[in-house]
Order: C-alpha cells, then sequence, then structure tokens
C-alpha cells in the first residue's frame, strides 16, 4: 500500500517541478533563440521542439528512476525516501539548467566572433 | 494470475508508447515544415512531401523500437508491474527524447548547409555584393 502511495506522490511532485521549470525556461529562452537564430519563426519552432525533449528526457528518468526505489512499509521511510529521491530530481534539473547557461555564453560567444570575423 | 498479469501490462505499454510517438512526431514535425520550407528555399509541395517522408521513418523506428523492447518476465504483483512498466515506458520516453534531438539537429544541419549554398550562388552570380 504505502508503496504504491510513495510512487504516485513522486511521480506528481517531480513532474510538477519538472514542468514548472521547462515553462519559466520556455519563456525566458526564447530571448535567447531570438539572438542565435535572428528569424522569429525557426526560433519558435526550435524553442517549442527543445521543450518537448526536455519534458520527455526528464519525465522519462522520473518514471525510470521508480526502479530504483527500495522497500517502503512505514511512514518515516516514505517520508525519507521520498525527500531524498525528490532531492536528487532538483539536484539533477539544477545540473542541467547551468550547463543549459554555460551553452548559451558559449554559442553566443561563438556567433560574436563569426560576425567580427565578417566585418 | 501471473497470466493475466501480463497481458494486463501489455495492454497499459502498447497504448502508451503508441500513442507517445504520435503525439511527439505530431509536434516535432509540426515544427519541422518551416525548417523544410527554408532547406528546400520555399518550393512548398517538395518541402511538404520531404516532411511527410521524414515522418513515417520516424514511426516506423520508433513504434519498431518499442515493439522489439516488449518482453515482459514473469510479474510478481500489482507494484512490481508499477515497477516494470515504468523502467521500460521511462526508458523508452529518454529514447524518445534523444530521437528528437537528433532529428532537430538534422534539420538545423539540412538547413545551415542550404544557407551557405545560397550565399555561394550569390557570390557566383554577382561576386562584388560580398
Amino acid at each position: 500500500m504505502y508503496q504504491i502511495l510513495a510512487y504516485s506522490i513522486y511521480c506528481s511532485i517531480s513532474a510538477f517541478i519538472t514542468v514548472y521549470v521547462g515553462w519559466r525556461c520556455y519563456i525566458h529562452g526564447l530571448v535567447f533563440l531570438q539572438h542565435l537564430f535572428a528569424d522569429g519563426a525557426i526560433s519558435k519552432a526550435v524553442n517549442r521542439v527543445l521543450l518537448l525533449c526536455y519534458y520527455l528526457v526528464n519525465i522519462g528518468y522520473i518514471v525510470w528512476s521508480i526502479r530504483t526505489w527500495k522497500q517502503v512499509s512505514d511512514l518515516p521511510t516514505l517520508l525519507n525516501e521520498l525527500g531524498f529521491k525528490i532531492g536528487g530530481i532538483t539536484l539533477i534539473l539544477c545540473l542541467l539548467h547551468y550547463i543549459n547557461i554555460a551553452m548559451l555564453y558559449i554559442f553566443h560567444k561563438k556567433i560574436h566572433q563569426t560576425k567580427n570575423q565578417l566585418l | 494470475m501471473n497470466n493475466s498479469m501480463q497481458l494486463t501490462a501489455y495492454y497499459i505499454y502498447l497504448p502508451v508508447v503508441i500513442s507517445l510517438t504520435l503525439i511527439v512526431a505530431n509536434q516535432l514535425f509540426k515544427n519541422g515544415k518551416i525548417f523544410m520550407l527554408d532547406i528546400f528555399s520555399g518550393q512548398k509541395d517538395i518541402a511538404l512531401a520531404t516532411n511527410a517522408l521524414f515522418r513515417i521513418g520516424f514511426y516506423l523506428l520508433n513504434i519498431g523500437f518499442a515493439l522489439t523492447i516488449i518482453y515482459f518476465n514473469q510479474i510478481a504483483g500489482k507494484a512490481d508491474m508499477i515497477v516494470r512498466l515504468s523502467t521500460k515506458i521511462g526508458g523508452f520516453m529518454i529514447y524518445l527524447g534523444v530521437m528528437m534531438m537528433l532529428n532537430l539537429l538534422l534539420f538545423m544541419r539540412g538547413r545551415k548547409a542550404a544557407r551557405r549554398k545560397a550565399w555561394e550562388r550569390n557570390q557566383f552570380v554577382n561576386p562584388d555584393n560580398a
């Protein structure tokens, strides 16, 4: 009983975090993509596809990682495990986020370099 | 008992996987149209036809992969079934995300090549216009 309860709470909370973070990145990332592509329609298309990719990979990982749960038989174990797992998911998201920012910085620099070479 | 569990697992797994593929492909190729128009420099019929062909390839690849990993071993109970199903569906979702990313990369590369070619042609026709 506790096991299935744990799975459902875990899935719903981590899916909520993923969707919320993805939505924020979708809204604020469009500006960067428009800088990179200098074309409105293409950057919107890329943004939508990237959002869907992000959802698939992250929610896929959340659902997949249900297999790493231990046996849960009482409430304290449930809370312990739940905190540990959701913390892990949040840390992974944070890592991905920082990688994302670094990539944006690198691309931005590269595009400026090529522009300067052309001029 | 176990047999019926296994059947239930199949009944859940197949619709989820197939509808996931359909939704993802729909979204991807709705946004891919604009790339195709850019690659084929606005020739609408060729662009749409290529897009449709790519879509069929995507369906074949992903549904084929989903069907090849369908095998379920003996399932012990309800909790076990959830774990097995989530492992399979989650793995498939990650695979689908990576596939989609590769497709997007392919589109972007094609667009870049087409733009470079157009630029070279422009240079060839009027070399003063750098």
